[in-house]
């Protein structure tokens, strides 16, 4: 499954080569010289690797990455909350979104108490007001309060 | 001249921004190498925000503080979990974990701290030999040089760095690409921008640097849970005996410090490959009896790679310094805090900027010895490390990764391109492909690019036949040729 994964990935990227060197074919030759010859040498490189990660795994020598099941389920849930912390920041800024985000991981993830999650969340809040108010970074207020 | 650049970088380096910038560095070096899962990469990148608006020697009083602190501070885990507090420590675990269940893990702790000192010292006295012999070298280098110099560089770090070679060049190759998006530098055509805005001044460094190895590490330490199992650890006794240690095994200090120097100054080789070579040299200087304690809490199999990992990163800062080729992943970011504090590496660092690169080697020296002291004395309390839940990081670990890609690119599209360069670190982590390629080519791209211009106008194809791009090819040929031997030697 993860060598098909893997193939899948060295296509990706040969598809972006093929894509880089068709695109920059147009160009004149000052903007086109540096991207043609990274395009075409990434385009020969991945075909070289997804060939060879094809070969592998015919003769099913191709032994996965090793991962277990139990590290899969961790790692989805991780890039799941890193999701959470990134949609509630673009959603509703960072003062609100990203405490918010701290205060539901400890609670719903870490499980630690309401007195430690919340306090987490405060001394968040207070970072993000001091580099505002203080230090005059701007920061986005979020798609929903963005004016 | 080398006389006057290296006393105004004493005066400049014991001024109470640039020693405060360094304690603040080495204390957060200290956490980012004891705890598992944290690296002095991850150290730096999430520092690159908030120190481009300081002056070039407080910000790298910090960041090579860090490093520094990060080398030695690494060991306490490789002590006491079997963990390597960082990758340069990997090597130490070998005789470090088997000391600790012997109960001897005072002496080892102690001899390791007391080597790393001796060897980041070392390394820091190279970069300082080093740096005017130098300078005539880098001003021998145009146009043509350079790029191939570029090219050099990039395929050492793709060849050498992953385990799998030819994805590690095509990831540089990536990143090259990447380096390419934005405006035309000849004629100011727009490329790869899709008709956004947000692309035409290129894509932006800090992003995609904390998308491709911070976010990786945030899964990294989610997936880890809790840092170790174990509840007690014997310590024993041993500051005397580990100071002896290190007086009887004092050639081999040396040794194994200039292995950790040559391999940190050879772009893809680092300091966790030297820390191997030497205890690997270890092993073979030992006979009989004691070969056979190699493995079994040995301390001269700590020795060693303690050496050879702090010396690197004195030896990392040769390559960078003086041609703008890093050696590995740490010095491609310190690269890039180079470009974003509008420091040049290369000629400008060995001749108007020479007090720069002189103070970064006494911060070396200092903070190598700071962090020693500092090891030493918090020996014991540093055992509770293994009581913490690495998952109560990651929040904090977020915080700073949205915070720091947002101020440094103030638009929401920056959060979003930080997201899609941590789904691709991740994948490449996941597959073995080396990320440091990637970004290496992305930041030596652009400079790759404007040489090859000014090459072909100056001398068309024939830029390839001078003496220095020909060495460089037949280098390239030979680090092939030894990728392509050591891939057979596994099959």
């Amino acid at each position: 499954m993860s060598a098909g994964r893997e193939i899948a990935l060295g296509c990706a990227v040969a598809a972006l080569f093929a894509a880089v060197v068709f695109t920059a074919a147009d160009w004149q030759p000052e903007t086109a010289t540096f991207p043609l010859l990274i395009g075409v040498t990434g385009l020969g490189l991945s075909v070289w690797t997804v060939a060879g990660d094809v070969l592998r795994w015919r003769k099913g020598s191709g032994a996965g990455d090793g991962t277990r099941a139990e590290d899969t389920a961790r790692a989805r849930a991780a890039f799941g909350w890193i999701a959470v912390f990134f949609a509630l920041v673009l959603l509703t800024g960072f003062r609100l979104g990203l405490p918010l985000a701290v205060l539901a991981y400890y609670r719903l993830e870490a499980r630690v108490g309401w007195v430690a999650a919340v306090s987490a969340a405060v001394v968040c809040a207070a970072f993000l007001h001091v580099a505002v108010v203080y230090l005059y970074l701007p920061l986005y207020a979020g798609v929903l309060f963005e004016p | 001249m080398a006389f006057e650049a290296f006393f105004e970088a004493l005066g400049i380096t014991f001024t109470l921004p640039v020693l405060g910038g360094m304690l603040l560095g080495l204390l957060l070096g200290l956490v980012f190498g004891a705890v598992p899962g944290l690296n002095a990469v991850l150290g730096i990148v999430l520092l690159l925000p908030f120190v481009w608006t300081l002056s070039p020697f407080v910000a790298f009083a910090i960041m090579l503080s860090l490093v520094s602190a990060v080398h030695t501070s690494n060991t306490f885990p490789a002590f006491f979990f079997n963990v390597p507090g960082s990758p340069s420590a990997a090597a130490t675990i070998l005789d470090g974990y088997p000391m600790a269940r012997n109960g001897d893990a005072a002496r080892g702790l102690t001899a390791a701290f007391m080597v790393s000192a001796v060897g980041g010292v070392i390394g820091a006295l190279v970069l300082l030999i080093a740096l005017p012999a130098l300078q005539p070298v880098v001003l021998a280098f145009a146009a043509p040089e350079r790029f191939m110099l570029v090219v050099l560089g990039i395929l050492m770090i793709s060849f050498l760095s992953g385990v799998k070679p030819v994805k590690g060049l095509l990831a540089g190759a990536l990143g090259l690409w990447l380096g390419t998006v934005g405006q035309d530098p000849q004629l100011g055509v727009a490329r790869f921008t899709f008709g956004s805005d947000y692309l035409l001044d290129g894509l932006k460094t800090v992003p995609i640097i904390m998308g491709l190895f911070a976010l990786p590490e945030v899964v990294s330490l989610a997936i880890r849970g809790r840092i170790a199992e174990r509840t007690h650890v014997d310590m024993g006794e041993g500051f005397r005996p580990g100071l002896r240690a290190c007086l009887l095994n004092r050639w081999l200090v040396v040794r194994s410090a200039v292995v950790g120097v040559v391999g940190g100054a050879i772009p893809g080789i680092g300091g966790t490959a030297a820390a191997f070579y030497a205890y690997g040299m270890a092993v073979q200087g030992a006979e009989g009896a004691d070969r056979e304690r190699f493995g079994r809490g040995e301390i001269k199999g700590v020795i060693a790679p303690e050496s050879a990992n702090n010396a690197s990163a004195g030896g990392e800062l040769v390559p960078l310094l003086a041609f703008g080729v890093p050696g590995g992943a740490t010095s491609a970011i310190l690269l890039a805090a180079f470009l974003i504090l509008g420091v040049n590496p290369g000629p400008e660092m060995l001749g108007e900027k020479l007090s720069l690169s002189f103070s970064m080697v006494i911060v070396l020296v200092l903070s190598n010895l700071l962090a020693t002291a500092v090891c030493i004395a918090i020996t014991r309390p540093a055992a509770r490390i293994a009581f913490l839940r690495s998952n109560l990081l990651i929040p904090a670990l977020m915080l700073f990764v949205l915070f720091g890609s947002y101020v440094a690119y103030p638009h929401p599209y920056t959060l979003v391109l930080t997201l899609a360069f941590g789904v691709l670190g991740y994948l490449m982590m996941r597959f073995d492909w080396a990320r440091a390629p990637l970004l290496v080519g992305f930041i030596l791209g652009p400079l790759a690019e404007n040489n090859l211009a000014i090459s072909l106008a100056s001398y068309g194809a024939a830029f390839l036949v001078r003496p220095i791009p020909l060495a460089c090819m037949a280098v390239m040929a030979l680090v092939v040729f030894v990728a392509v031997r050591r891939g057979m030697v596994r099959k």
